[in-house]
């Protein structure tokens, strides 16, 4: 890589589009909302599984202001998915999840699309819903896709070494079973956006997203048009963290434009962002680990199953990271795992920050724990004997990646809790004014990987065009890569100036068109500063070459960038390459814990990131600590509640987020700066890590201060009750 | 949700047109459930009757012992009342754990009540208290009730179609009362009770003589733990009276399974709830952790507005600028604000009040626009995120806030969709008080959900927009 030179990048610089964002003037999709278009509601199946018997839109077509009922009859390739094309834009024969859609209402005002799709009569056959995954699995259970023959989405398994001999020989085996929830990602922007169809025939979409290329792939595919009659762009985006990954509206306001050739409008309700779009999956992990008297891990035996829901969407990817975490960040002998994707009736389950990572290290960091307490040794220590080094076999059976931080990492955070936190001493009296409050500290390690794995074509394209006279005076950046929130642009910008040795005024971007600015890939897996960023460093150092050598005054070069070639798991031992780059983080947390409610308090959290290099300072910083608050729900308050496909919690009012009085008083983010070897000046990705070790570290904590192990996410207040009565003898029952 | 709103000018007006409407029509006044109950088709209507023009109704006040609360007396006000503090600190207590601080600027005590949800808060504290409202009508007249009588059923009560609750009155706690109210929630900030208790206790020296406690969230209705009642009269509040006390608490609960927990889990933390609440009552703590000022996002004032009459079409002045809504009289503030007055800063996060993005403030209180019909901004201000430059002073087009200005320089902005929101609630704090803490901070911004943040920077931010502000104004 170049040598840096560092003006620009670490410079906690101020980000551009504040300035809109705190004037109200950012325009959001709901936002470009006019008068004189025409406005949608989908008609939701709100059935777990059913057969549409009939379906029936006269009444709908002929109330006040309607001017068409779309079915699935009128989609032209009625499929769509990131990976798998199974999901309908509208279905037409079955539905397998209640946020199915089953009719698109279209009429004047958003109060007569409501109205009328009340009128849409749709006749069902329930059919018996499959919404349990382990049940989705045995013989005879109701198939979510009949034509499948099975509910079976992906089985993968992982072989390293020979378990059976390893278990043998341990000095301890323990056994854990673990169970994860639904989280939903409650981005505050709900899905809006407006289509319509310009003078060029092209059909142009105006929405929120994480990839534009991807959304127009699958929309044109939809709507059966070259890609390039389709144009995606974002207006300011409201938020995604994955959760805007999949297509959730962007489609129908397509055909609806497609279809009536006039500008259309959609803005889904909360509850309905809610019950349509996919969550994070649901996990059951039930473990085996062994360790030798001397404290070496040698084996780990897992069986990982993932709730995927009604669709595909990304769950394949998902269970495959999962079952690579099933054994965390440790260098194990001896592995065997087994992944499993089913379907079921619930709601489809796809990307989300961490995307299997915090599942799986859910279940593998509390064994650890466990394991180092049965031997009687410090957790700390017996992660260090085990934890990944630069060369370390991954469960694959391929060493690592170049640039393995964990050691360090962990090392770190150890140090801060010592200092901070006076982890590691003997601890007097908690609360002694209130015996019922008991703290304790825990720590966990966690490892992720940043971008696309297991053979994807990975890639992010940039151009730059470069003007001036005698001297360099303006640079334009064309990248087709979302800014969800995370600052992306500002980052691209400033490793641009950088690059090209001008002031960061000096260069503009391009980036919200699928039809302007090439692909970028998704805002997504931690990439985009590594990526997006490594693609637009070359292009401007491509283009500063170019200009250099030529007359005019004008320069241009396009760069598509590759990073080290992943491949597949191998189908009967996982063996492979499964990633070019990860992130490694360590946490240390204090909780309290009332003995007597069960509630969890989250009183301090050092949260240790190797970023590799920071581009901006404050926003890796805002990344760690935006990325914590997601954490505390999802350990401790996130509680998704689903019964017989049926989402119980789908308001705000059900479904409680952290408010600021939530969160941990003492939040130290710590960012350690070891060059990833391909990111642009040694960046690598940080935006999922702190979700990774985070419930873990909380669930170690809550065991050192009151001697339970919890094993189910979210550790409510009711759980941790239960386990506490279970502890004393007492029976909970009411 | 709504076709027709009527805002009587008198409670004659008011009384009359509950009589015509004959329980076709629903009162609103801060409009926290009511409108929030509509959009989910809960006891629908065509017809709002806006009371909130009586503001003869919005008062709290002690006279010889009797503390009274008019209809239109909100959560806020039994906050900032100090009669109720020292008089009635359970109910207080009750109102400070409502919410976040946008709806407490406008939701009544009365609507509370009428909701009839057991989980609703000011209920328990008010019985154990010995509440009884006056109840009017066009034509039975005045009517009271014992609060204690007014729940027959689940969700039920024996309010009348054309009946209004004019006020809720009761004994100040003497000398020789103490009380207080608890309450456990799924979160430190706007939760709805997972269960909810209020002791009232009347002491000969250490000796209990009588004792009041009520259960929310335990039972279909609010009810009196009468065996713990019974059992601690004659007792002083040792350790071990008050565990016995919290175990026969459950004899007297029938709880349900429901979200928020199960019935087992209620049982157990009632208990431990029942003792904790004597133990502090026992030590005199009762009042521990209540603020010195708690944080209200309101400019109190007496000053009452005169309401012009309303007659269909909105003329409000927002930002400064007169605006005529003809179309929004069916609308929420919210909808008006951004399809009829084509300001979009504003933001819907959630429209039923729980995440704040759609802050503004009307007539100098801090609100969720999407719980308020635009019909209450009629002949009323409002100052939205575009105007909220021109309100913190700024003088020139393009200057900021100085909390918008800190926001952008902390980075306390990601996506952004919050900002609007929390910029609002943020600022009316730094106009209540210029130099807040982290607590006051936190509380203040307790309503607005952030996704991106985590809230640090934010809090970073008011911290240095508070800094800007005083030193600005020493300077
Ligand atoms: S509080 Fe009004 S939109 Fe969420
Ligand atoms: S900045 Fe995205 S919700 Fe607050």
């Amino acid at each position: 890589m170049s040598t840096p030179k560092t003006h620009l990048i670490g410079a906690s610089l101020p980000r551009p589009d504040a300035l809109g964002k705190v004037t109200g003037a950012a325009r959001y999709p709901a936002d470009l909302i006019r008068p004189g278009m025409l406005h949608l509601q989908l008609v939701f199946a709100q059935r777990p599984h059913a057969r549409i018997v009939a379906l029936d839109t006269s009444a709908a077509e002929g109330a006040p202001g309607v001017a068409a009922v779309l079915t699935a009859k009128d989609v032209p390739y009625n499929a769509h998915g990131l990976i798998d094309a199974d999901q309908p834009a509208l279905c037409g024969d079955v539905v397998r999840f209640e946020g199915d859609k089953v009719a698109l209402v279209v009429a004047e005002s958003k109060e007569q699309a409501e109205a009328a799709a009340k009128l849409v009569a749709v006749t069902y056959e329930d059919l018996p819903a499959v919404t349990d995954a382990r049940a989705a699995l045995a013989a005879g259970a109701p198939l979510v896709h009949a034509e499948l023959g099975t509910n079976l989405l992906l089985h993968i398994p992982i072989r390293k070494g020979d378990t059976a001999r390893a278990f043998a020989e341990a000095a301890v085996v323990l056994e854990g079973a673990f169970s994860t929830s639904w989280q939903e990602h409650a981005f505050l922007q709900p899905e809006a956006g407006i289509a319509y169809v310009d003078e060029q025939e092209r059909v142009v979409i105006e929405t929120a997203g994480q990839w534009l290329h991807e959304d127009r792939r699958q929309i044109a595919a939809m709507l059966q048009l070259p890609e390039e009659q389709v144009i995606v762009r974002y207006a300011a985006i409201g938020g995604a963290f994955g959760g805007r990954e999949d297509l959730s509206m962007q489609h129908l306001l397509a055909l609806a434009a497609w279809k009536l050739r006039r500008p259309v409008a959609m803005q889904w309700k909360r509850e309905e962002s809610m019950i349509a779009h996919h969550k994070r999956h649901p996990f059951d992990i039930r473990c085996r680990w062994g360790a030798t008297r001397e404290g070496r891990i040698t084996a780990v035996e897992a069986e990982v199953i993932a709730d995927g829901g009604a669709y595909a969407s990304t769950s394949v990817e998902v269970t495959k990271v999962a079952t690579l975490f099933a054994s965390g960040c440790y260098e194990i002998p001896n592995i065997s795992v087994d992944g499993y994707a089913v379907y079921t009736n619930n709601v489809p389950c796809g990307a989300f920050r961490g995307f299997g990572a915090p599942q799986a290290q859910f279940a593998a960091e509390i064994m650890v724990t466990r394991l180092a307490h049965a031997l009687g040794m410090d957790p700390v220590e017996l992660r260090r004997r085990n934890i990944y080094r630069e060369g370390s076999l991954e469960p694959t059976q391929q060493p690592l990646p170049e640039g393995v931080s964990a050691l360090p990492v962990l090392e770190r955070c150890v140090e801060e809790a010592r200092a901070r936190l006076r982890y590691g001493e003997p601890r007097e009296s908690d609360v002694p004014s209130a015996p019922h409050l008991r703290r304790g500290i825990g720590i966990a390690c966690g490892i992720k990987n940043v971008g696309y794995s297991f053979g994807y074509q990975e890639q992010s394209t940039a151009k730059v065009h470069l003007y001036g006279k005698a001297e360099l005076e303006r640079a334009v950046v064309l990248i087709g890569a979302a800014d969800v929130g995370q600052g992306a642009h500002l980052i691209l910008r400033q490793i641009a100036a950088e690059t090209l040795g001008i002031a960061l005024e000096q260069v503009s971007m391009v980036t919200d068109d699928s039809g302007e600015a090439p692909n970028a890939g998704s805002a997504s897996a931690s990439r985009m500063t590594l990526m997006g960023g490594r693609a637009v460093h070359d292009a401007a150092l491509a283009a500063r070459a170019k200009w250099s050598a030529a007359e005019e005054y004008e320069a241009e070069a396009e760069v598509q960038f590759h990073p080290p070639a992943t491949t597949p798991l191998d189908p009967m031992s996982g063996a492979g390459r499964p990633n070019y780059c990860y992130g490694y983080a360590a946490q240390a947390v204090e909780v309290e814990v009332n003995t007597l409610t069960g509630q969890v308090r989250v009183l301090r959290v050092i949260s240790v990131h190797d970023v590799g290099r920071a581009i901006n300072m404050q926003q890796v910083e805002g990344q760690i600590e935006g990325c914590l608050a997601q954490a505390v729900g999802y350990a401790l308050l996130e509680d998704f509640q689903v019964r017989d496909g049926h989402v119980l919690t789908p308001y705000f009012s059900t479904y409680l987020l952290p408010t600021a009085l939530d969160m941990p008083p003492e939040i130290v983010p710590v960012v350690l700066e070891l060059a990833d070897p391909n990111g642009p000046y040694g960046a690598r990705g940080v935006a999922e890590m702190p979700l990774v070790p985070f419930a873990p570290a909380v669930a170690a904590a809550i065991h050192d201060a009151t001697g339970v192990w919890l094993s189910q996410q979210p550790m409510t207040p009711e759980r941790v009750l239960a386990a506490l009565s279970a502890m004393n003898g007492q029976s909970t029952a009411g | 949700m709504w076709r027709t709103y009527l805002r009587p000018a008198s409670m004659a007006e008011a009384l009359d047109l509950l009589r015509r409407y004959a329980g076709q029509a629903r009162v609103i006044a801060g409009g926290t459930d009511v409108l929030v109950e509509l959009s989910r088709g809960v006891r629908p209507t065509e017809t709002l009757i806006d009371i909130t023009a009586l503001t003869e109704l919005k008062y709290v006040r002690e006279e010889s012992g009797l503390i009274r609360l008019g209809a239109l007396a909100t959560h806020n006000d039994g906050i900032a009342s100090p009669a109720c503090v020292a008089g009635a600190l359970p109910l207080a207590q009750a109102c400070w754990e409502v919410g976040a601080p946008q709806i407490r600027t406008r939701a009544t005590i009365a609507g509370n009540l009428v909701t009839a949800s057991p989980a609703n808060d000011t209920i328990p504290p008010l019985m154990a208290l010995g509440a009884e409202l006056a109840l009017v009508s066009a034509e039975g007249g005045e009517r009271i009730v014992p609060l204690a009588e007014f729940y027959p059923a689940f969700r039920r009560t024996v309010l009348r179609p054309d009946e209004l609750i004019r006020e809720i009155r009761f004994p100040a706690l003497r000398e020789n009362q103490r009380g207080i109210f608890l309450k456990l929630g799924l979160r430190r900030a706007q939760a709805i009770s997972v269960i909810d208790i209020a002791l009232v206790l009347t002491f000969d020296g250490e000796v209990v003589r009588d004792a009041r406690i009520t259960l929310g969230c335990l039972a279909p209705t609010v009810i009196h733990a009468r065996t713990v009642e019974a059992y601690l009269v004659g007792r002083r509040l040792d350790e071990a009276v008050c565990a016995e006390a919290g175990r026969r608490a459950c004899d007297d609960a029938a709880p349900i399974d429901d979200l928020r927990g199960s019935a087992g889990y209620r049982r157990e933390t009632l208990a431990a709830l029942v003792a904790e609440g004597l133990r502090r009552v026992a030590a005199g703590t009762q009042a521990a952790g209540w603020p010195a000022t708690p944080v209200l996002l309101e400019t109190r004032d007496t000053s009452s507005t005169v309401a012009l009459p309303f007659a269909g079409v909105i003329a409000t002045t927002i930002n400064g600028t007169a605006y005529e809504l003809p179309g929004a009289a069916g609308k929420t503030l919210l909808n008006a604000l951004r399809e009829d007055a084509g300001l979009t800063g504003t933001k819907e996060g959630c429209a039923e009040g729980e995440c704040g993005a759609c802050t503004v403030w009307l007539n100098r209180q801090t609100v969720m626009s999407c719980l308020v019909p635009a019909a209450q901004a009629h002949s009323g201000s409002v100052t939205t995120i575009e105007g909220l430059a021109h309100a913190g002073g700024a003088a020139d087009e393009g200057d900021l806030h100085p909390l918008q200005d800190a926001f952008v320089a902390c980075g306390a902005v990601q996506c952004g969709f919050c900002i609007p929101g929390m910029l609002m609630a943020g600022a009316k704090l730094l106009d209540e008080r210029p130099a807040p803490n982290d607590e006051q901070i936190l509380t203040a911004l307790s309503g607005n959900i952030c996704r991106c943040t985590g809230y640090r920077k934010i809090l970073d931010a008011v911290h240095a927009a508070s800094a800007e502000i005083t030193e600005g104004g020493a300077a």
